[in-house]
């Protein structure tokens, strides 16, 4: 599964935190540290399991875990129009 | 706490310019009969694509997320959508004010695809009136056409009227026209003084007694997010969190203006120069020019007559305007005293 940004967004990092716009609806999101830690490495697009080995590095989570969390968050993500979710072909 | 007020606080108090009125040109092909830049100002020297883009990478860099591009009419500008593709690479929401005479659909479908958060087209009245304000005769036409191109493409459109005698009778139809569309309808009605303070063009300024009217409205004066009437001017709320906005606002906090040419204001109705970005980075005008700090650094008590004023709560005091009439920024404003003392039996 390959994971990058939605090209209708708008998006900075304020205090730390990312503020992500859909400009279709001007819905204001705002990420957690997490979040906006994951959302810096989709900025471009990147494997799942990439981005799993990177979390992993990063953050002292057992790696199940952080796998069914990871794909619950990419899942949000992707339901509010955040990103783009390409099959590996 | 709402993420809109979280991201507001924050910006506010770290001084980041989250939002920016970029104004490319002051040339424009109408001739509006309230418009507020002179004449003489329309032949400048615009800053470059290249100057403009240097700009904008600067402005991301510092935190800007909400940039609107304005004029002058910003598509006589043959760079302009250049210059929108660039900013929406940059990740900025970008809103776009025209005057919608210049936007054919090969346009439309431009800013279709690259997503622009809302374009502001400029409407008066009906036909009549319309061309009457402009005074260009085929004006209407143009920019009802664009208004429906631009829903066609699910482009967010709202449009912005400003309220004068001239139109004041139209006001119903544009709210309908609005409706009928499914579009937002933003309403001012507030003429200012021209960028160079001359005030001739305030006669054009609604009556007291239509002023009144207008505040009393209750379709316009809602404050809920679905409500597809805005009202500009709306006395503060809460009172008591904006009074230190209210009095000094946001301009020069988290708000920023950009003339074309490269002049950094607090806002492009304040025009209390900070600095040149053709001499200074955008850095070192924001956080280190002596006026921008001391502009921060004001308190509402500062402002001696308004905050002993008794209707200080009824008045959205805006400091660009007080500076245009008065060439202080401590003084009143006649425009906002006037609309605090209409609207605070209102309220």
């Amino acid at each position: 599964m390959q994971i990058k940004h939605n090209e209708n967004i708008a998006w900075r990092i304020i205090d730390g935190q990312a503020y992500i716009v859909t400009v279709n609806d001007s819905k204001l999101h705002l990420l957690n540290e997490i979040g906006t830690r994951i959302w810096q490495l989709i900025e471009r697009k990147i494997d799942f399991e990439e981005l799993l080995k990177k979390l992993i590095s990063e953050y002292d989570i057992e790696l199940e875990k952080l796998r069914a969390d990871l794909k619950e968050f990419i899942e949000e993500l992707n339901s509010k129009g955040l990103i783009k979710i390409e099959d590996n072909k | 706490m709402k993420i809109t007020n979280k991201i507001f606080d924050i910006t506010f108090q770290k001084n980041i310019p989250l939002y920016s009125v970029f104004e490319l040109t002051y040339r424009c092909n109408l001739k509006c009969l309230h418009c507020y830049i002179p004449e003489n100002h329309r032949i400048k020297n615009e800053l470059s694509t290249y100057e403009v883009k240097n700009i904008l990478r600067q402005l991301k860099s510092e935190g800007c997320l909400f940039l609107v591009f304005t004029g002058g009419e910003v598509f006589l500008r043959n760079d302009f959508l250049d210059i929108c593709s660039y900013a929406r690479k940059l990740k900025f929401n970008l809103r776009i004010f025209t005057n919608g005479t210049l936007i054919d659909r090969k346009i439309v479908q431009y800013l279709s695809k690259i997503g622009i958060g809302g374009v502001e087209v400029s409407l008066y009245g009906r036909e009549k009136t319309h061309n009457k304000i402009t005074q260009t005769e085929d004006s209407f036409q143009k920019v009802f056409n664009t208004i429906k191109m631009l829903i066609e493409y699910k482009i967010p459109v709202t449009i912005k009227s400003l309220l004068m005698r001239e139109n004041f009778n139209d006001y119903n139809w544009l709210m309908q026209i609005s409706k009928k569309f499914g579009i937002k309808c933003k309403f001012d009605p507030v003429i200012v003084p021209r960028n160079d303070g001359d005030k001739s063009i305030l006669k054009y300024q609604i009556t007291n007694s239509q002023m009144r009217s207008i505040f009393s409205d209750k379709r316009l004066f809602k404050r809920e997010k679905s409500n597809p009437y805005l009202l500009t001017h709306l006395p503060p709320y809460p009172l008591t969190r904006l009074l230190t906005y209210s009095l000094f606002c946001s301009a020069g906090r988290n708000f920023v203006g950009i003339s074309p040419e490269g002049k950094v204001y607090p806002c492009i109705q304040f025009l209390y120069t900070l600095g040149d970005l053709r001499k200074k980075s955008f850095k070192e005008i924001w956080f280190s020019s002596k006026r921008a700090n001391y502009l921060r650094n004001l308190k509402p008590e500062d402002c001696n007559v308004c905050f002993n004023c008794e209707i200080n709560n009824f008045c959205r005091r805006c400091p660009g305007l007080v500076y245009l009439e008065t060439g202080s920024i401590y003084g009143k404003s006649e425009i906002s005293c006037r609309l605090a003392d209409v609207t605070k039996v209102l309220v």
